[in-house]
Formats: structure tokens, sequence, C-alpha cells
């Protein structure tokens, strides 16, 4: 996947490294590369010797048109949020100036200085301790994840889809894929394991999604990464007033921040989640804090 | 023996004049189709936004006759002209000018976002009509009398032989 992304003089520094453990690449103009393996950070060095691999603007160039694929109008939606998903599911978040309309709606971001490379990495069996509370003899609950960036959640939300969707009984899943990091389709086709029996929305809006989705394709249960605004806790409230079970993800340190999450009052107030799991990246991504009722009762830890 | 080497050359400056109207016939040609590319990379650049190699292998998946110049167009427009002129250019018929229109046009696709890619293409459009007007009209005003000259030219040199 890498090999695809960078040129080619900068990839054979990885040729030592097992590309399992990479997590992220961080290229800064004229900066070392700086790279997280194995949960660690540390310089890219070429193999066998200490110099430090720079970054440079003809090389964050490169990469910008490979992960583009040479068609920068296919990916400017993405561009203007500050972030391209590539081929493989690849997440590359973007920082350089952005450009603004007259009414300050940004429009495209220009002179990219930096590119944070994410790799997707499945973790199949992750939420298995956690799918025992999501799915019991009284049925699915609609459940919150909890975790503060980089510990895991779009890795376990894909692993919980993929249980629900693949069990005895028959659960008509639709994943709500805004970034296109939970399935990483490519051409619409899911490249990692999201289960049998799921419908993947990619790269529209919550609410949106999830009104048509209802609409459309009736769903049992909907799975959305990173709730973020007053308008996704709008969409989710909707869904599972109709009926719909809800599994969503959102930032936070621990399950008690929720509570100063004022743009989440009425979704957290309402106890509209049965189950809240709180993950974080003490001992690697994934790693469980605890599992709380829509109590905030520790029902597992 | 002398008139063996008649009918050789008659046949010769025959295949020669139909070499000459090839390019004639070619140049028309490639400009149709490019009209047609036009209005394909319109739809799904505008409409879809399909990434552009996904475009051109759905194209020449179509018009699979297109392949050989669109094959060279597509490396032009995805890895640059250096890359490309590694295989030998199939567009010999065009004018050195023409040519670089088409590959400068096809070097700039994919660099904005759709409003400016289609203002692109239409203004290359706009070209590209021009271009097949000239070459339709080049086509059959010479086609034939190229082709007739050169036979012309055949018989005469049999006729001075003999």
């Amino acid at each position: 996947m890498l090999r695809e992304l960078l040129p080619p003089v900068i990839f054979t520094a990885f040729a030592s490294l097992d590309e399992k453990k990479i997590y992220e690449v961080r290229l800064r103009r004229n900066s070392p590369i700086v790279i997280n393996y194995g949960g660690k950070n540390k310089v890219l060095t070429f193999s066998g010797t200490n110099e430090k691999v720079y970054s440079s603007t003809s090389i964050i160039e490169y990469v910008i048109k490979q992960a583009t694929e040479s068609s920068l109008y296919a990916f400017h939606s993405q561009i203007k949020q500050g972030f391209i998903t590539a081929k493989g599911g690849i997440r590359l978040g973007i920082a350089g100036e952005s450009v603004m309309s007259d009414n300050f709606v940004p429009t495209t971001i220009k002179n990219i200085n930096s590119i944070d490379i994410r790799l997707p990495h499945e973790v199949v069996g992750c939420a298995n301790i956690a799918y025992k509370f999501i799915n019991n003899a009284n049925g699915i609950k609609n459940t919150l994840i909890v975790s503060p960036p980089g510990a895991g959640k779009t890795t376990f939300l894909r692993d919980i889809a993929r249980l629900l969707s693949s069990g005895e009984e028959i659960y008509n899943t639709l994943l709500v894929d805004e970034r296109y990091e939970i399935a990483s389709c490519v051409d619409g086709l899911p490249l990692l394991d999201i289960g049998e029996h799921t419908d993947v929305v990619s790269g529209a809006n919550k609410m949106f999604a999830f009104t048509n989705g209802i609409r459309a394709l009736k769903p049992d249960i909907i799975i959305t990464d990173e709730l973020i605004s007053e308008e996704d806790g709008d969409a989710v409230i909707r869904a599972i007033r109709s009926g719909v079970k809800v599994i969503a993800s959102i930032h936070a340190n621990t399950h008690l921040e929720l509570k100063d999450k004022k743009e989440f009052k009425e979704l957290i107030n309402g106890g509209y989640f049965e189950r809240i799991i709180v993950l974080s990246g003490k001992n690697g991504p994934g790693t469980y804090e605890g599992i709380y009722d829509q109590n905030f009762k520790c029902i597992y830890f | 023996m002398v008139y063996v080497a008649c009918i050789g050359l008659v046949c010769l400056s025959a295949f020669i004049g139909k070499l000459i109207t090839k390019s004639f016939v070619q140049r028309d040609k490639f400009y149709k189709e490019m009209i047609l590319f036009c209005e394909y990379l319109k739809n799904n650049i505008g409409f879809r936004q399909t990434k552009l190699s996904n475009l051109f292998d759905d194209y020449m998946a179509q018009y699979p006759k297109s392949s050989n110049s669109f094959n060279y167009l597509k490396e032009v427009c995805l890895n640059g002209e250096a890359r490309a002129s590694k295989e030998q250019s199939p567009l010999y018929f065009l004018k050195q000018e023409e040519k670089q229109a088409i590959i400068n046009f096809f070097k700039s696709l994919g660099k904005g976002n759709s409003d400016v890619e289609l203002s692109l293409i239409n203004n290359f459009k706009t070209l590209i009509d021009t271009k097949s007007k000239d070459a339709e009209s080049f086509r059959k005003t010479n086609e034939s009398l190229t082709y007739k000259l050169s036979l012309a030219i055949g018989v005469v040199i049999c006729i001075l032989i003999v």
C-alpha cells in the first residue's frame, strides 16, 4: 500500500520495517519523516544507516498525485475538508493554506506543507468482548464507542460491523462511512471485512445518509464513525426513535467527559445509548477501559 | 520483363498514394474521436467525477479500436510526456503543433476541481471542433486527388521507360 504512495527512493527506507506495525507516516516539508512504528514515534532513517530521511515539496506533491490518482477533482470534496482517502483505505490528513470563499466557506487547500498518512489495520476479533454486551439475549443495544484519537475506534467499529453482519441471525446493517475510513471503499467496493449483510454509504454526511438510508434500505442497525456536531447527534436520535439500532463513536478520554459535550446534551442525557464502551491506547490501540450502561454504571472493567 | 516492371511500378505508386492518404483519413478520424472523448470526459468528470485512470479504461473498453492513440494519451495524462514518449507515439499523422496542443491538454487534466476541468474541456473541444472540420475538408479535397496523382506519376514513369 505504501509502495504505491511514496516515491521509490523514500520507500527503500521502509525495506527493513514490518508494514503491519506501521500506523502512521508523517511528512512535513523540509523536515525528517516521522513514523509511528508499533505505537511509538520515531524518525525514519535509510536502512542500515543513521541518515534521516527528509521530506520535501516534491515528495509531498508526489504523494498527493499518487493518492488522488492524478484526479484532483474526484477528491476535491475531501481535500477542502482536510483529508484524502486513498486506495486501500489509507487516510491522508493534509495541512496547508485554506482557500476560503467570500462567506468563509473553505473551497480548497493549497500549498500543502504536511501530510499525515494513516494506514488501516484490520484486527479481526478486537470487538469480541464488547460484542457480548452489544448483542445479547435481549437484542442489539444502541452503543457509543468513546476514545481519544488514535485509540482504535475505527478498527473497533469495523469489527463490530463484521460480527453483527456475519452471525447466524441476519441483521441488515447500514454502514455510514462519511470519511471512507471504516469500509475503505474503492470504486464502491469495501476493501476490508465488514460482514456479508452490510450496505455502505460513503462520503455523505450523517443526516443525509441516515434519513435516506432508513427510507431506502430499511436497516436493522446503523453503524457510523465519529459524531462531531449537533446535527450528527440529531441524526442519531431520529434513527433510534424510528426503531433502528445505532452504533457510533465519539472523541473523549472517558465516559464522564460526555456530559460536558453541550452539542450532544440531548443525546447523552436522554439515555439513548444503552452501552458505552470506553477505549484507550494505554496498552496499544483498542485497550478496554470499561463498558457502561445508559446510567453510566460499569458492567465490565 | 519491362512490362512486369511497369506493373510493379504502378502498384508501388498506388501503394505510396494509399500510404499518404492514410494519414489524411487517420487525422480526420482522430479528431472525430476526440470530439466524442470530450463529451465522454464532460459527462464523467462533471457528473460522476470518475477518476482519470478508470475513465480511460472504460472508454477504451467501449471503443477498442481507439486503443492505440488513447493508450499513449493515457500515459501522457497519468505519468507525463517523458514517460509516454518511451513508446513510439501513434500520433504521427498530426502536425507537430497539433500534436503538442493535444499533449498539453492531456497533461493539464486532473489538476483542478470539476468546474476547472469542465472549462478546460470546453475550451479544448472548441479547438477540436475547428480542427475536425479542417481535417474532414482536407481529406475530402485531397484524398482522391492525391491517390490519383500518385497513380498518374507511376503511369507516366512507365510510359517514359517503355
